[in-house]
Order: C-alpha cells, then structure tokens, then sequence
C-alpha cells in the first residue's frame, strides 16, 4: 500500500463524523477499518436525473466490488429528504437499502468537498480521498449524454486500489446537479 | 380531399419516418392558454441598460423570472423533476438554477436569437440571468413577502382545453431502468367516421421522466399496424422506422407548449387511418411504464387555406448526398429554395439526428434585402420543438431561401453515437444522418398551389444534381481546389472534359461541372424517381 502515498492528497478529515441510516443507526463512513479495501461514498439526491439515471450502475458497482472488500455507502445530500423518502427512493431505483445514509447538514459534503450529484468520493483507511469525482464519463455536459461511457473512472480507482497501484487520475468532474444550498448553521 | 392528396404529395410520400417534423409545428406547445398569455403580455425586449438590482431578492425579483418561465413545467404533476414554485425550492437549488441558466440548458429553448421572432419563447435575456447570479451572490435573500406575487394560474391536464378526441396506447410501453435511449412506435387505432381537420394535437405522457419526445404520423396503409403484429418483443410497438406512407401530423418534446395553428389552419387525417406515435426514451434510473394519451383537436370547418410544408434541403436532406467521412469535424450541407411564388411562413423548425451542431436559414429576397429566418446554434436531437412566428413572414416570389447545417463527426463531439467515429451517411437510423430545416407556409394566393408544387420538383432536381456534382468533384478532384483538371481524370475520361470544357482552359469549373451534371440527368428518366417514394432510402449504398 506504500505505493499508494501520493493518493493521501486530504489528510485530517474527521474520521468520526456520524450520519443515520435509514433504520435510524450511527453509521460512521470515514472510520475505514485497515481490512476494508476502501469506502465508497456515492453523493445523491431523490430528484436530481443524472443521478437517478445512474441508479442502476451503482448497485452494479457496489454488487460488484463490496464482494472484494469495499464498503459502499449512499448519501442523501437534500436536507429535506427524510429517512422515509430515502426508502421509498431506494425501493423505486432499486439500491440497497442498508447502504443509505443522510447527510442533511452536510458533514460529509464538506470533509470531502463534494460539489456535485452524483459524485463519488473513495476514502482508504488512512483517511485518504483516493479518488473523488464521476462515476464515468457518460454525461459529458447537461443534455450530452454519449450512448455508452468511455472511461469508466470509478471502477478504474476501484482496480488499481484492489491491484496495489496508485489511481492513475485521482480527481475529475463530476456531471449533474449541484449540491442543495442548505441554511448556514 | 383534396388538399390531403397535395399535401402527402409533397410531405409524405417517402419515408414514413423520415417525416420527422411536419406538424411538429401544431403539436408541441404544451402550454395553458394562460401560461402563454402571460408570457406574451411580457415586454419583449428590455433595455439593455436598465439597472439589475445589486442585491435582488427572491420575491421582488428572481420568483417572477421563474414564474414566468420555469414553473409551468417545475411544479408538482408536470414534466420537470423538481419543483420551482416555492422560496425553498429555488433556495436549494439555485447554484444549479445558475448553472443551466447561463449555459442556457435551461429554459429548453433552441432558436436563437434574432433570427426570427416566435411565439411561446422561452428565453431568459441576460438581465434576467444576471439577476439570479447576483441574487446567489447577495446570499439569496428572501425579500420582503408582502413583495410576493402569487404563482401564475395553470391550467391542470389538458392544456388546450377538453380535445375533441382522446387516444390512448392500448397497452403500457416498459422501459428499462438503464441502458441506451430507445426509439419505439406505437400504433393508435383511429375510430372515425370522417376525414377531419386537424388544428393542434396535445401530447400527455403517463412515465414524464423518460418519454423524451413523440413524433405523431398519420398511417392510412396499415403497414404500422402490420409491424406491430410482426413485432416479437412481447412488448406494444415495433422499432422499426421504415413504415411507409404515413405522413407526420404532429410532434411534442419535453418543454414544448400545445397551440393551435395560427388562422384557422389545419392538417387533414383520414376516416380509416391509424395514428403512429414514434417516441424517443430516456431510461431514467428505474423501470417505468409509459402510456401515451394524446389530445386531438379539430378544426370546426375546413380551412380556407391550404397549408404547405417544404424543406431545405429537401426531404430530410436523402437527395443531398450526406457522407460524413469519420472524424471530421465540421461538415457542412448547405441547399437553397428559390420560393415559386408569393409565400407566408408560418411556421420553423429543424431536424437532424446526433451529429449535426447548428443549423440556420437566411431568405435573400428579389429587392436585395436579406431576413434572417431560423437558426439554432447548438442543435440537440433531445429538444425537437416547432416554432410558429408571432407574424406571418412574407416572402415574395423569387426569394432565395439558403439553409446550412453543420456536422461533428469527431471523436470530441460527445453526441456522437459512435466510438471510435464512423463514416455516416443518410439514413433513419439514429446512428445514420439527415438534416433539414422545414417550414410551413400559405401560397399568398390559394391558386398558386401548383406553382408552388413545381417550385419542389425543380427544388428536389436541384438537390440531386448538386450532390452528383459533389461527388464527380470528390472523386476526381485530388488537390481539393473545386476543380477537376484533365490531369486528375483518367485518360478515358478526356474526351468528355474536352466536351464540357466550354472556355478551354483544360478544367472542369462550376458552371461546366453543373452542365455535366445536367446532362447526366438528361440521360435518366426524368421522374424525379431520385426523390419518389422511398428512394431516400434506396439510396443508401
């Protein structure tokens, strides 16, 4: 894992932040535990399309590469979305429960300076953003959607932490709605 | 009927699903009467200089700007997928509210600017945009309620009023959660005792975060019904997109406002047809159902005009020669129309599939003036609208209308639907291309009909002997200078460059290429065969 120094680009975020999940648990998704090959935090909202539309390839990823070690984690970044909604949410698109989570006062969203629906950021033990950004390259901009991706960006991360190789880009933006203004605290 | 014969002379007759656009134009504007009175009642034009406010606030300021032109699809049961009626609404969403606004994703409004002036416009000015920019940056105040206006009236369901006639998909459409765009027909049994006139058909869908847009034939050959039986998915509808003699009488997008044509105007549909909805999906994320209902209106008598549609270039473009060598960039098509007679516009709009970027019409009349007719800069094939223009555009005879439209069959253009990119030449496949701008227009004298229809034939002549030009200069053009030289033709071939060479310089030039051209025609049976029924796609090689 010594290859993997230059990834540790965000040190000091706080692996203790504490979100509830739908069954109203603490969850802790910064905490990575040494035998976990990565978290993957997946950022979303009920209502933003893009993100919605990409429903289906996040369960693909997360059926995928939860059996090799990675912890997936989906975060609701609308303030108003209750643990109800999410559900319902996650029942119509289809993605796993368990791993839903609520960041209303978007803790989250600021120890991994997410901007975007639906970014994705992967944090390793060390506390480390190895890879923050799109999923993959289908969105080119609003409305420009290409008929397939052409660089799967996620999956690549996902690989070359599973292959011991540093992420080759460790940083991208990600396509869709903003993250939701929400009142100053 | 007889203008429904003339009008499938000219509008139909070819490729059923080329039809793409025609009636697009009565279609698609979902709006409540309400809606588009208001936006209207708007001053067109505000002065470039007035004052944006320093520190606008929601209910003064940026709640108005999305009243008028956001919130008659973002509020709840519409179109959009988030509402914008509330403070709360626009507040947390309005970094991307900035964001599609200046980029002007957002409102979905193609035309631009200038270039012709059309009803139901959905267009932020500058101001207005600056103002919602400033109303983030001033840490989007709420202002003071008593400022607030109330939300517009909008009319629920049928935008047009209660249609005269409701069709429905039989049977529910499933589109799958993920995957590529899907194009699929419908076919809707018209039980109707009479041939009518059709004013204005408005489009209600069941699934709104996938049926993208429908494009709406009239089929009196029962082909679409034919393919429909033949068809194995197990699912409603078939895909494929060459039925025949169906003429398109309608079209919706997502965004666009249902009117009435303009005058009393109206498109015939035949006792014994069938309506055939060829509809475009965006696969949303989860599984959805989508059962189109559609709204017909009719005219109360027949029109005292005859409304007529043409293209530029004509029929899609099938005539024009499109061959898009991969990877290149900006290819360009380019046709003109020399109007046969007296004409008004009523009506615009473009279509082409995923390559084209831009498109544009200019009309260069006889006095020596130039109107700039239609034009949009950034062509997307999800936002298929027609525009009517707020006021007829006369043309007179002897006006040239010269339309352009440019293509990217790069790498770098994301709409591409190939990877790497591929050679592209016409055809109805999404990945094939065609392109037109279309317009509706009344002969100013309803005798000119025949003269107009003439005017068509030379039109569709012209387009072939244009693309047979292009490719003699293709072939044998080797330095690319546009013109063929003795030297680049094989010696078998110089006899006839000596034949046409009419000012004996040893090259092939415009004038003497065309001359070519025209005798090559003269060789053929004269039929305009090259533009009969289907040639457009027998064309494809």
């Amino acid at each position: 894992m010594a290859a993997c120094a230059t990834d540790s680009i965000a040190s000091g975020i706080d692996r203790a932040i504490a979100l509830m999940d739908l069954r109203g648990n603490a969850r802790t998704p910064l905490a990575v535990t040494a035998e976990t090959s990565a978290a993957v935090l997946v950022f979303v909202t009920t209502d933003c399309p893009i993100a919605n539309a990409y429903a289906p390839e996040i369960s693909a990823i997360a059926r995928e590469y939860e059996q090799r070690g990675f912890e997936f984690f989906v975060v609701h970044v609308d303030p108003d979305v209750s643990a109800d909604d999410a559900r319902r949410h996650a029942g119509e698109y289809a993605l796993d429960e368990e791993s839903v989570i609520l960041d209303p006062e978007h803790d989250l969203v600021r120890a991994l300076g997410i901007t975007i629906t639906p970014e994705v950021a992967v944090v390793r033990s060390d506390a480390s953003i190895a890879y923050r950004g799109r999923i993959d390259d289908q969105w080119a901009d609003f409305g420009k959607k290409r008929r397939a991706a052409r660089k799967q960006d996620l999956r690549a991360a996902l690989d070359a932490i599973l292959g011991g190789r540093s992420v080759g880009e460790t940083r991208t933006m990600a396509v869709g709605c903003s993250i939701p203004i929400i009142a100053e605290r | 009927m007889r203008q429904s014969s003339s009008m499938r002379l000219s509008c139909s007759g070819f490729e059923a699903a080329l039809l793409v656009v025609w009636l697009v134009v009565s279609a698609m504007l979902s709006t409540a009467a309400a809606g588009f009175a208001q936006r209207e009642s708007r001053p067109p034009a505000r002065d470039a200089k007035s004052r944006i406010p320093d520190q606008p606030t929601y209910h003064e300021h940026v709640g108005p700007i999305l009243y008028a032109n956001c919130t008659e699809c973002h509020r709840p049961g519409e179109i959009a997928p988030f509402s914008l009626v509330t403070y709360d609404d626009a507040k947390k969403r309005a970094k991307t509210i900035e964001r599609v606004t200046r980029s002007r994703y957002m409102p979905p409004w193609l035309p631009e600017e200038g270039w012709g002036q059309f009803h139901d416009e959905r267009r932020l000015d500058d101001h207005e945009i600056e103002t919602i920019a400033r109303w983030i940056a001033a840490g989007l105040p709420e202002g003071p309620r008593a400022a607030a206006r109330g939300l517009p009236h909008f009319t629920e369901g049928w935008q047009l009023g209660e249609p005269d006639l409701v069709l429905e998909m039989p049977v529910g459409y499933s589109v799958p959660a993920a995957g590529p765009d899907v194009y699929r027909n419908f076919v809707l049994p018209l039980d109707i005792n009479e041939d009518v006139w059709v004013q204005a058909i408005e489009v209600r869908p069941s699934a709104r975060a996938v049926l993208h847009h429908t494009l709406i034939f009239e089929d009196a050959t029962g082909d679409a019904a034919r393919l429909e039986k033949q068809d194995r998915s197990g699912q409603p509808g078939f895909r494929r997109m060459d039925f025949r003699g169906s003429s398109q009488i309608g079209a919706w997008a997502v965004g666009g406002s249902a009117r009435r044509l303009p005058g009393g105007l109206a498109r015939p549909l035949r006792r014994g047809a069938s309506i055939v909805l060829s509809s475009h999906f965006h696969p949303s994320g989860k599984q959805e159902t989508e059962k189109t209902r559609i709204g017909l209106f009719f005219a109360k008598e027949p029109p005292e005009r005859t409304l007529l549609d043409f293209q530029v270039p004509p029929r899609y473009g099938a005539l024009w020669g499109i061959d898009i060598p991969a990877g290149v960039a900006d290819y360009v098509v380019s046709d003109r129309f020399v109007v046969p007679c007296d004409i008004e516009l009523v009506g615009a709009w473009g279509h082409a599939h995923y390559l084209c970027t831009s498109m544009r019409a200019i009309a260069k009349l006889p006095d020596g003036t130039t109107t700039k007719l239609f034009s949009i800069r950034e062509w997307d094939f999800d936002w298929q609208n027609a525009y009517f223009y707020r006021d007829a555009v006369k043309l007179p005879k002897g006006t040239i209308i010269e339309s352009t439209l440019h293509y990217d069959n790069s790498a770098g253009n994301p709409s591409n639907p190939s990877d790497p990119p591929q050679r592209v030449r016409w055809g109805l496949q999404s990945t094939d291309e065609m392109g037109s701008l279309i317009f509706s227009c009344v002969p100013a004298k309803e005798g000119d009909i025949a003269v107009f229809r003439d005017g068509e034939r030379e039109q569709a002549r012209l387009s072939v002997a244009g693309a047979a030009r292009r490719r003699v200069v293709s072939r044998y053009d080797s330095n690319r200078d546009g013109v063929v030289t003795r030297d680049e033709v094989p010696a078998r071939l110089w006899t006839m460059v000596a034949r046409f060479d009419g000012n004996g310089d040893g090259t092939l030039q415009d004038d003497e290429l065309d001359a070519i051209v025209r005798a090559m025609q003269d060789m053929r049976p004269r039929s305009g065969r090259a533009g009969g029924d289907g040639s457009g796609n027998g064309r494809r090689r």
